[in-house]
């Protein structure tokens, strides 16, 4: 199947990305991600009838014992952080 | 003499004519010379740890710089974790400064791993020591340089999807990515979770034996590492070796391909069957490959937004959404925004069965074509890169495209999860080529086994020799 790119879709995979491009960085990605997008369009050719595989190699779950355990002490943790009266600062919500 | 240079130098310093503190202190003013010119390192140690009794008592260690080292500078080659160190060791760093090795620098690396040439470090990338105006390969170029310029050393590096065996390749060194899984994870910092492997990169196969028993192994801070079987390192023989058709007949350069096939020959003469086998599945590989790699990339650097690691946002009374984006947008590189954006693009409603979901269909066909081959065969082997090291004048030159083509050889083991060695094959020109083998799952084994038949066939070369020859 061709792949349909155009800038307005540039644009709005940026605003998802929590990136701002200029003006000549959205005509160069446009123009990547069409020559990569355009390469890997052969993945259509590809035989899918089989399960998906999210790992290489079969993991089973393995649980540890449910105790509390503490491995690193959270001052050392947030001491190279920006930190308001022992909470993390970010920006407003709201 | 420059094989099994680890053993010789624990030889010495068990037997006490070697004090490896005043060893490494003497070694570091060279590094940083050397550094000067080939911009190998991101991080140099300006004070020793302290030196455990330990089967690698002493021994040097570099990292690379997605690896997390207490209280060390550890950036992943981005500007936007500037100044990030972190307040615990990897797992892989505790285990052998446990065992006594030394860690004396993090080495430099494409910005998380995203490139094949190291082009893309914040810092510089760093330099061919075969020759200055070349590539070391990718994405673990510094670490590949590290071992190419000192003796007695093994470096920590990566693989998502050839990230060792390339650099390894280009630099004329020992580069072993073990199955995935094989060693832990805990403290890397994520490019694609399903793909990131931990590996060596060192002299010899030798000094790889050596220190992979020790860094391998269960860990509870990471469950991928849960699922494994011991590693037994002992002697096997290697009675046949597959050579895939639709890879060997891709390559451009007739001289690596010749090179390859009168390696084969050597080793027919040893006394194994060399056979050519279809695999046409692999030629899906590098879209699947990068599909799957830029999706998990793009929700992982998700976290990286100004705050808790490295670059702060600086005006707290703005938006959150406009808060993370100027953060983001000035700190990442042009590859990163690239893969965050063609990763995020794989992932968006509509296109998400189209791209991610028949990429992971693809890589369950390409593992069970490796275990059919794997069922008539010891190995599989390849040339590691389909190409000489790149100057960096013809790299500038090169679409993300095209640059991506060239992993077409390294980068079906790594889908697969299984594990790979790459060994210098000989010299074209005066640069290293490397030969790949690879094997099945958990079968690390038969890659040291291949490793000492191979490293009895070929004087291997190293442009520079740090380090006191033992």
């Amino acid at each position: 199947m061709p792949f349909e790119l155009d800038k307005e879709t540039i644009e709005r995979v940026a605003r998802l990305s929590r990136i701002e491009l200029t003006p000549e960085e959205k005509e160069r990605f446009l123009v990547d991600l069409k020559e990569v997008l355009d390469a890997f369009s052969m993945l259509d050719e590809a035989k899918s009838d089989c399960d998906p595989a999210f790992h290489p190699i079969e993991i089973t779950n393995h649980l540890r014992e449910d105790e509390a355990a503490i491995r690193i002490d959270p001052d050392e943790i947030i001491s190279g952080m920006n930190i308001l009266q022992r909470y993390l600062r970010g920006p407003r919500m709201q | 003499m420059t094989r099994a240079s680890i053993s010789r130098y624990l030889e010495a310093v068990r037997s006490g004519s070697l004090d490896p503190r005043e060893y490494i202190v003497e070694l570091i003013p060279r590094l940083v010379e050397e550094n000067h010119r080939l911009n190998l390192f991101s991080n140099l140690v300006t004070e020793l740890d302290g030196c455990a009794e330990g089967p690698l008592k002493g021994v040097p260690f570099t990292v690379k710089d997605n690896i997390c080292v207490k209280g060390q500078l550890t950036r992943a080659g981005s500007k936007i974790l500037e100044g990030y160190r972190p307040p615990f060791d990897a797992t892989v760093v505790s285990r052998l400064k446990a065992a006594g090795a030394i860690f004396i620098g993090t080495t430099n690396m494409d910005e998380f791993g995203f490139g094949t040439f190291s082009t893309n470090c914040a810092f510089g990338p760093p330099r061919n020591p075969f020759d200055d105006s070349r590539s070391c390969g990718g994405s673990s170029g510094g670490a590949a340089c590290a071992a190419a310029i000192m003796r007695h050393h093994i470096a920590i590096a990566e693989s998502t999807g050839g990230s060792i065996s390339c650099p390894a390749s280009f630099c004329g060194v020992v580069g072993f990515t073990p199955t995935y899984g094989r060693i832990s994870r805990y403290g890397l910092i994520d490019y694609a979770n399903s793909l990131d492997k931990i590996g060596l990169i060192g002299r010899s196969i030798e000094d790889i034996a050596i220190v992979l028993p020790i860094v391998a192994g269960r860990d509870e801070l990471d469950p991928t590492s849960l699922s494994q079987p011991q590693l037994d390192i002992v002697d096997e023989e290697i009675k046949s070796v597959a050579v895939p058709k639709e890879l060997i007949d891709s390559i451009p350069d007739d001289g690596i391909t010749h090179m390859f096939w009168e390696s084969m020959k050597k080793l027919e003469e040893l006394g194994m069957e060399v056979s050519k086998v279809e695999m046409p599945v692999l030629r899906f590989s590098i879209p699947a490959y990068y599909i799957l790699a830029c999706a998990e990339a793009s929700t992982n650097l998700a976290k990286f937004c100004g705050m808790r690691y490295g670059k702060e946002g600086k005006d707290y009374d703005r938006m959150y959404n406009d808060f993370f984006t100027e953060v983001r947008t000035e700190n990442f590189g042009a590859e990163a925004k690239r893969r965050i954006m063609l990763g995020t693009y794989a992932r968006m409603a509509g296109y998400r069965d189209q791209y991610y979901m028949k990429a992971l269909r693809v890589r369950r066909k390409i593992i069970e074509r490796f275990q059919e081959v794997f069922k008539e065969y010891d190995l599989i082997a390849t040339p590691t890169m389909p190409l000489l090291p790149p100057k960096f004048e013809h790299i500038e030159q090169m679409s993300p495209a095209t640059i991506y083509s060239l992993d077409f050889l390294t980068v079906p083991p790594n889908l697969a999860g299984i594990p790979q060695v790459s060994m210098p094959m000989g010299y074209i020109d005066g640069l290293p080529v490397g030969i790949h083998f690879m094997a099945d799952h958990w079968q690390e084994s038969k890659l040291i086994s291949i490793g000492r038949v191979w490293e009895r066939q070929i004087e291997y070369r190293f442009p520079i020799n740090l380090g006191w020859s033992l």
